[in-house]
Formats: structure tokens, C-alpha cells, sequence
């Protein structure tokens, strides 16, 4: 295991110097220094009907340290791109905010800092994980300590480096976890992450953890045979792999359960498809045979909820919901009917509105009737 | 000024002359401890100047302060001059308003204050002492002498006068004063010195402070200034008292022909159309010509320019129009006005119509402008590059104008920016003699304040190192009537500063440009070389390579990029120089 993991560090060394050396060649032969970096604004993002994801087209900026617009740009990745070689060669993880205030310091010979902001420093590693086609886990930077939380019949083995050179396997059985289930690590790369064994049938993807606790205190995984997993909201990159690999590497179907409004809907959308920040990243993240569960504004009326459970919709509401009409990846018959559907009764509903009818009735009523129905969105 | 003094001392005339002095010395410019010492040394080098410029020689002026006491000094003001002849010198020196220089429209540096005689009287009324005058016209004899005013009957008083042989051409005068007081500000001496050798680049001075300090102001323009034409006075610019002034020196027999003999563009043909209006006037002798007189003479003249000037005005003139719309109502009264003074009573539509109607065919020629000296456009800049080392400097000579209808007057402007400039300096001059009071109530000032500098790049132009001179050339400058040290805000000269000064921005809008692109890439270029050495290190972290050696190659590689900061930089020098 140790190994898997020296190799990959070794990998990366090797392709930054590379890539550093390839730049330096340029300059002499050109006259010119510069990086080329794949776009990642909107405008190069495109939406691959085929493998129904979001991903990155082709265009690609060059960012040149004489062009004093770029200059600070310029800078900034060449500085980080050297900070992530020494944490990679200390054997250290680490944080982006702790990756900021490592390059924050003051430029020698002048008053301004490197960075001031952090968006700074995660757009530098952004840069680098696009030009170098690695995922900025490889280099042992995360973005915040665990969102997601397990639990379920699967077997884990974490692996637990220290820059010490000691390390700890943690053996994880998710059918023995507590309240809070097992949390999900930032990294969840194989060389970190081992999934030694799934019973699992499927994966229920619940995107309110107040919601996910009820599943789990109900013992759903038990009685149905799944794994829930949550990441509290919009989902975190190692919630988005993690649900990628449980899909890719043990061909579990994935079903997904948020609010019925454009904001939970377009959460169900980015683990399916991918998110447009992150569309270089889609391939690794986003699992597109995900199926959602629920809620409609349908089941509304299906499960004759009371009217109590009605939210108004918002001005925001609104408008959020026309963008979501707009998205290609959203051009589907049965979402445009429950667009309407949503506009057309002004209101949206919570995923804790099913406690109107009885504490338990979302774990041993709702979802176990629309699973047996196969009623689901694509 | 000159004119005001005569009326002055007209009333004085039963009184001394001292009293005379003492009366107005704050007109003199000998108010205040400082200005009273500028004011003596103006008048004595500007007798030098003058005095050089008639005789075609370049000037070379010797000026030494030295205290002697509390607020007294001895001036000594030396020139190579023409020196004067021993039987003039004490009339210059001697006798107040003895040749003032007004009747002559000659522009001469003159006209400012009351003359070397003025300094006589200072040093007499603060001293008691008499000034030492020698001086040579160069012919083997060197004559000196002590003068002093006596001040019952404003003659010269001489004593110990002495000559001796000797090979000097030149004059030198040592004048004591008391209540005087030297210092190095902008109303200094210095200051005076300073600012008449840069709109004098032909002359050389040199000065020793009360210090002993030696401060040498060089010539940068080796030919000597071309004197000034004289020209008669014209007709739409001249005042009642000019022609009761007149009359009483001219010969002529009636003043009708005075006015053709001394007046410019007056022909026979002027003077018949005028007949039919003053016949009794322009009959008489000119020593009969009274006040009214002459202000009726100035009223047909005013009435003739009116005329000329106004399309309307003729018009309803020609048509003896009865029926006026509002705009012809009011020529029509203008013309009311000066009929009224012609006539000497109020006069009927019809008499208007009478007396204009034979002004109507009256040609009067233009004034002469070629009799103004400038300083010139190629000294201006030759002065200003020599004596304040600037990076740039842009010249304006506009055409000769005429103001009142009839005083010509030409307008100089010179910026120097940049270089060895490092703040803010408006230099006023009048006939290249320089104003340094009153600044705040001279239209110079007021011109300078009225443009809007941003639009010539200058964001702050009383805040930027900028020089700008001014020079008002005129053969009667309209001084304001207080001191000789502001000019009045006379609508045309006004205009005319701004004219130049607009014209002067568009020059330096154009510098300022280049400055800016240079400065811009001067900007950048320092923004990558602040960065470059991180980067350096950073590469050389990430590929191994030597710091230094990716350092060399990052720093060429700027230094290419922005090799055209050079470039443009050798422009703005070629331009300027």
C-alpha cells in the first residue's frame, strides 16, 4: 500500500519537473514565457450527450509572465506549483487554506504578496491539475476535512499516511458504525481508500444528513440492502468520487433523494453529470447512470400530501428553476414535466415534509414505495 | 504710469519733490523692505539694458549687494554699455520724469517706474547721501561724480566731479539705502535677476550676495536684441490726454494736420470727413486744443472704429433708419453716445443720422504691429533649456493683436517640463521685464488659472515641475493701475494669453502622451522585474536547474520585450532638444 502511493508521489515529481523543464525550453527557443491552460469558464464547457456528462472542451488560454495582465497569474502558479513539489516530496496532506498561507508571503523587493486571497491559490492548483492532468488529491491537497458520511454493508480499508513515514490501516466495517456513520476521508484515491468488499445492492444518495440520520437510526441499509451516503448539501469532491467508484468499480445503481426545488434537483444534477467548475474534473467525479428518487412536485399529489407541506416559490426559486429549464443536460421530457409542474403550482416542498404523515414515513413508506414503482427520473 | 505720474506731480509742483516721492512711493514700487531694493535694482539694470540694446551691444551686468547694517546696504550695479555723456548723466540721475518715454510709442523696457532718478531719490530721502555715478562712452575718458536731487527745484546737484583717463566703456552706479532688506525669496533681488536673464538670454549677469556668494546668470544667445521701431500712436487707441499732450509739443499749424503728422494711418482724406463733423476743432491751433476738445476728437474716432467694426450699425446708419428692431436699437444708442460727446449736447435721431453719416466713408489704416520686440520663439527655448536644464520645452509666438483698437500687443508662451524642474513657476514678464507682485490680480495669472490642464495630461499642473513664462509684449502694456506689476484684464490680451496657452497645451498634450506611454511601460517592466526572481526561484525548485542561470535568461528576455522604452525615450529628448 505504501507503495501504490510512493508510486503516484513519484509520478508527480517527476511530471512538475517535466512540465517546469518544457517551459523553460519554450522560453529559450521563443522568447517567451508562458503556460497553456485549458479554459475553464463556461464558455468551455461542454455538455457530452453521449457519455451524459459535463466536461471540459478543447480551448486553452496562454498565460504569459511579459504580458503584464498575466504576469501576477503567471506567478502565482509557477509559486505553487513548487509548494505542492515539496509537499509531495515531505509526505504531507494537507489543506487549500493551509496551501494558501504557505505561498501568502510578501514578493522580495516589494510590498505585495504572492496571494491574498485564497480563490488565488485554488485557481493556481485548479491551473495545475487541468496542464497536468492530475486530480489536486494526487498532490495531498484537499478542500475541507470530510463531508460525506457511509454507512452500510461495505468493507473499508483506510490508509493513513503520516509524513513520518508511519502509517495505520483502519479496518471499516459500515453495518458497525455509529450515529454518525463512517466519514467519508477527504481523499478517497485507491491508494488511500481501499474498498475490500461490497454487499451492497445499491446506493442511496440523501442530500440533507438530518434526513440521513433517519434512514440510518431506521436501519434502511439493513432492511433494503443499500448505502446511504449524504454530504450535507452540495456534495464534496471525495462524496462525488466516492460515489463514482462505488458505482464504476462494483456496479452499484445510484439513487439520488433531495428537496423538491431547483436547488436540490441541480445537486442531484452534479452527481450526475458534473458541476461546470469542476468540468475537468467530470471523468473522475461524475457518475451519469444515476437515477433520481425523488422528490417531485408528482409525488405531491401521489402521496396526497397535506397542503401544509407547500413552500411558496420565490422570486430566486424562479428564476433558478428557468435556468434549470435551459441546461441541455436537463432536456428531458419527464424533468420538463415536472418543471411545469413546479411553475405551474408556485411551490416547492422539503424532504422533512414527509414527517406530516408520520415520523418514520420517508425511510419505511416513501422511498420503499417509489423503489418498488421504479418511479424515477433520468 | 508714466502719464499718471505727470498728472501727480503737476499737483505736486508747488511742493518738493521729495514730498512728491514720499507721497507715492507705494506707486513707485518702493513699498515694502524687499520690494524697495528689487525696485532700485530694476530701474538701474533696466537703464543698462535699454542702453545696451540702443547701442547693439550684448549686455554685461555687474550687480553687488552688500550690508552694511541693519536693513542698510550699498548697491552697485556695473554695465559695458554706451556709458552716458558727463553733461546728460546728471539729468538722468537727477531729475525725476525728466524724459519719460511715453510719448514715444516705442516699446522699450521702460514705462515701469520712474527711473534711475527714482533710485537718486531713495537713497537721498532714506541715506541723505548722494549716489556715486562712473561712466565712459569709451572715449579714453573716465568720468565720476556724486548726484543728488535738489528737491525744491528738481534739479541735479553734482559734486566731486571728477575724470580721469582710462580704456572703459560702461556705467556704474553705488547707491546706499536705508530700510531695505535682502533676502532669497520670490520678491528677491535674486529672483529679479534670475527671471530677466531668462527672458533676456542675450545677457550676462552676474551678481555677488550680501553672502559674498557669486551667482552668474550666462548668456545662451549671442546676438544682441534688435531695438524697437518707433511708431506713432494710433488713432483708435489714443486717449484725450494723449492729444492735449500732443498738442502742446506739435508744430503743426492747425490740428487737423497734427492729427495726420503724429497719428498713424491718418490721411488728408480721414481728416475732410472729419471736417464735416468738428470743423471748428480740427481749425484751431494745437495749442488751443482743450480737454473737451480732445475728448471730442476721441469720440469721432471711437464712432469711425464702431462703424467699421459693426455691419448693423453701418446699416441703419446708411438707410437713416426710424423703425429699429431691438438689436438695431442698441448700436443705435451706442452710436447715441458718441454723437453726444461730439456734439456736446443730446442729440436728436436726426442729428445722430447727421453726424454719423460723413464718418460712414472714413478709412482709417490698421495699426502697425511690426514695431513690437519679442523675445522670440528660438530664445525663449534656447533660454529656457540653458537655464533650468527641463526635459522639455514647447514655444508658442503668437501673431501681433491690437488691443482698444489700436495698441498693438504680442503674446509669448514658453513651458519647460521635467529635468532639473521640481515644482511649479508662473515667470510673468511685460517688454521681457519681469513681474514678480501682484501676481494674484494680474490677467497672466488669471489666463494660466482658466485652462483646463487636465486635458493637456498635466492632472495637476500647479503641483507638476513645470516652468511657464509668459512674455506680454506691447508698446503701452495695460498695467493695472495700482502697482507696475499686474496687467489688467484688458478682454483681448486676455483672450489672447488663453489663445497661446491652448496652444502651448496642445504641444505639450503630445509630450505628456509620450511621457505617459513611457511611463507605463516603465511600470510594467518593473512589475515583471519584481517578479522575476521568485520565479526564477521557483523554476530552478521545480527543474533543478541553476537559479542564477534561469535569472540571466528571464532577465534578458524582459529586456527584449521592453527595449522600445528606449526607443521612445530618445524621441521625447530628440523632440524637445
Amino acid at each position: 500500500m505504501m507503495e501504490d502511493i510512493r508510486k503516484v508521489d513519484e509520478q508527480i515529481i517527476k511530471k512538475l519537473s517535466e512540465w517546469a523543464k518544457e517551459i523553460l525550453q519554450k522560453a529559450e527557443k521563443e522568447g517567451e514565457l508562458y503556460l497553456e491552460v485549458p479554459v475553464r469558464s463556461l464558455s468551455n464547457v461542454i455538455w457530452d450527450e453521449e457519455k451524459g456528462i459535463l466536461r471540459m472542451g478543447q480551448r486553452v488560454a496562454r498565460r504569459s509572465f511579459l504580458n503584464v495582465a498575466h504576469a501576477k497569474r503567471f506567478l502565482q502558479t509557477i509559486v505553487v506549483a513548487a509548494a505542492i513539489k515539496s509537499l509531495v516530496e515531505e509526505g504531507v496532506t494537507t489543506s487549500l487554506r493551509d496551501v494558501f498561507y504557505r505561498v501568502k508571503f510578501t514578493i522580495p523587493g516589494t510590498k505585495e504578496n504572492v496571494v491574498d486571497e485564497q480563490k488565488e491559490s485554488d485557481k493556481a492548483i485548479e491551473d495545475l491539475e487541468t496542464m497536468l492532468g492530475f486530480v489536486r488529491e494526487e498532490f495531498h491537497v484537499f478542500s475541507k476535512g470530510g463531508k460525506g458520511h457511509v454507512a452500510g454493508p461495505i468493507e473499508i480499508e483506510e490508509h493513513v499516511y503520516s509524513p513520518d513515514g508511519k502509517h495505520r490501516i483502519v479496518e471499516v466495517d459500515g453495518t458497525n458504525v455509529g450515529m454518525g456513520g463512517w466519514a467519508v476521508p477527504p481523499i478517497v484515491e485507491p491508494e488511500r481508500v481501499k474498498i475490500k468488499k461490497v454487499e451492497a445492492e445499491f446506493v442511496l444518495v440523501i442530500e440533507k444528513s438530518a434526513v440521513w440520520t433517519r434512514f440510518h437510526e431506521d436501519r434502511f441499509w439493513d432492511d433494503h440492502n443499500a448505502l446511504i451516503i449524504t454530504a450535507e448539501g452540495m456534495p464534496d469532491r471525495a462524496t462525488r468520487r466516492l460515489v463514482h467508484r462505488l458505482h464504476y468499480e462494483f456496479n452499484l445503481p445510484v439513487y439520488i433523494l433531495t428537496d423538491a426545488d431547483p436547488w436540490g434537483w441541480y445537486i442531484y444534477s452534479v452527481y450526475k453529470q458534473g458541476s461546470i467548475n469542476l468540468s475537468y474534473l467530470s471523468p473522475q467525479l461524475a457518475t451519469p447512470p444515476s437515477k433520481f428518487l425523488g422528490m417531485t412536485i408528482s409525488d405531491y399529489f401521489d402521496f396526497s400530501f397535506p397542503k401544509t407541506v407547500q413552500i411558496k416559490l420565490n422570486e430566486k426559486d424562479v428564476k433558478r428553476l428557468r435556468e434549470l429549464r435551459r441546461y441541455p443536460w436537463f432536456k428531458k421530457k419527464e424533468w420538463h414535466q415536472e418543471f411545469d409542474l413546479m411553475e405551474k403550482k408556485g411551490f416547492k416542498m422539503e424532504l422533512e415534509a414527509a414527517s406530516s404523515k408520520h415520523w418514520r414515513f420517508i425511510s419505511k413508506e416513501y422511498v420503499p414505495a417509489k423503489l418498488e414503482a421504479g418511479k424515477v427520473l433520468p | 504710469m508714466a502719464e499718471e505720474a505727470v498728472d501727480i506731480f503737476k499737483e505736486f509742483k508747488e511742493h518738493s519733490v521729495a514730498e512728491f516721492f514720499k507721497k507715492n512711493r507705494h506707486m513707485l514700487g518702493y513699498s515694502g523692505k524687499v520690494r524697495s531694493l528689487t525696485t532700485a535694482v530694476h530701474e538701474l539694470v533696466t537703464n543698462s539694458l535699454d542702453a545696451c540694446e540702443e547701442a547693439g551691444i550684448l549686455p554685461d551686468i555687474y550687480v553687488k549687494l552688500e550690508k552694511l547694517g541693519d536693513e542698510h546696504y550699498r548697491l552697485t550695479v556695473r554695465d559695458n554699455g554706451p556709458g552716458i555723456p558727463p553733461h546728460i548723466a546728471p539729468k538722468v540721475f537727477g531729475k525725476l520724469l525728466a524724459g519719460t518715454k511715453f510719448h514715444r510709442m516705442i516699446q522699450t523696457r521702460g514705462q515701469q517706474g520712474i527711473g534711475a532718478a527714482g533710485v537718486t531719490m531713495f537713497v537721498q530721502i532714506t541715506t541723505g547721501k548722494p549716489i556715486h555715478l562712473k561712466t565712459s562712452t569709451g572715449d579714453g575718458t573716465v568720468w565720476e561724480m556724486d548726484i543728488m536731487i535738489d528737491v525744491m527745484k528738481n534739479e541735479p546737484i553734482v559734486k566731486n566731479k571728477t575724470h580721469y583717463p582710462g580704456n572703459w566703456r560702461g556705467t556704474e552706479v553705488i547707491a546706499e539705502m536705508k530700510g531695505v532688506e535682502y533676502n532669497k525669496g520670490k520678491y528677491s533681488v535674486y529672483e529679479y535677476l534670475r527671471r530677466t536673464a531668462i527672458a533676456n538670454p542675450h545677457v550676462n549677469i552676474v551678481f555677488e550676495d550680501p553672502e559674498g556668494k557669486i551667482h552668474t546668470f550666462e548668456r545662451s544667445v549671442f546676438e544682441p536684441v534688435k531695438i524697437g521701431e518707433e511708431a506713432k500712436p494710433h488713432p483708435f487707441g489714443i486717449t484725450p490726454d494723449d492729444l492735449v499732450t500732443l498738442s502742446r509739443m506739435s508744430r503743426a499749424k492747425t490740428v487737423g494736420r497734427m492729427l495726420t503728422n503724429s497719428l498713424h494711418g491718418m490721411g488728408g482724406k480721414a481728416v475732410i470727413g472729419m471736417m464735416q463733423v468738428l470743423p471748428h476743432v480740427l481749425k484751431k491751433e494745437p495749442s488751443k486744443l482743450t480737454w473737451n476738445d480732445a475728448e471730442r476728437i476721441v469720440a469721432t474716432f471711437q464712432a469711425i472704429r464702431y462703424l467699421s467694426e459693426n455691419k448693423v450699425a453701418k446699416k441703419i446708419v446708411e438707410e437713416k433708419k426710424e423703425d429699429l428692431t431691438e438689436e438695431e436699437r442698441l448700436h443705435f444708442n451706442n452710436l447715441k453716445k458718441y454723437a453726444k460727446t461730439i456734439l456736446g449736447e443730446e442729440p436728436t435721431v436726426e442729428k445722430v443720422y447727421k453726424v454719423m453719416t460723413p464718418l460712414l466713408s472714413i478709412r482709417i489704416r490698421g495699426p502697425r504691429t511690426d514695431v513690437l520686440v519679442p523675445i522670440g520663439e528660438e530664445r525663449i527655448r534656447k533660454s529656457l533649456r540653458a537655464n533650468l536644464q527641463p526635459q522639455f520645452v514647447a514655444v508658442v509666438e503668437r501673431k501681433p493683436k491690437v488691443y482698444s483698437g489700436g495698441i498693438p500687443f504680442q503674446v509669448e508662451v514658453g513651458v519647460a517640463v521635467g529635468g532639473k524642474i521640481k515644482s511649479f513657476e508662473l515667470m510673468r514678464f511685460a517688454n521681457r521685464v519681469p513681474l514678480l507682485f501682484d501676481a494674484g490680480g494680474c490677467a497672466i495669472t488669471e489666463a494660466v488659472r482658466s485652462i483646463d490642464w487636465k486635458r493637456y495630461g498635466f492632472p495637476d499642473f500647479f503641483s507638476s515641475p513645470v516652468v511657464v513664462l509668459i512674455n506680454l509684449s506691447s508698446t503701452h502694456v495695460p498695467y493695472t493701475t495700482a502697482g507696475k506689476q499686474a496687467i489688467a484684464d484688458v478682454p483681448e490680451v486676455f483672450n489672447e494669453i488663453r489663445a497661446a496657452l491652448m496652444e502651448v497645451g496642445r504641444k505639450l498634450k503630445e509630450y505628456t502622451s509620450k511621457v505617459s506611454a513611457v511611463q507605463e511601460l516603465l511600470q510594467k517592466k518593473k512589475v515583471l522585474e519584481h517578479y522575476l526572481p521568485l520565479i526564477a526561484k521557483s523554476l530552478a525548485e521545480l527543474t533543478g536547474e541553476d537559479e542564477k542561470t534561469v535569472e540571466n535568461l528571464l532577465k534578458k528576455m524582459v529586456e527584449e520585450r521592453y527595449k522600445k522604452i528606449n526607443e521612445l525615450l530618445a524621441k521625447i529628448e530628440g523632440e524637445s532638444a
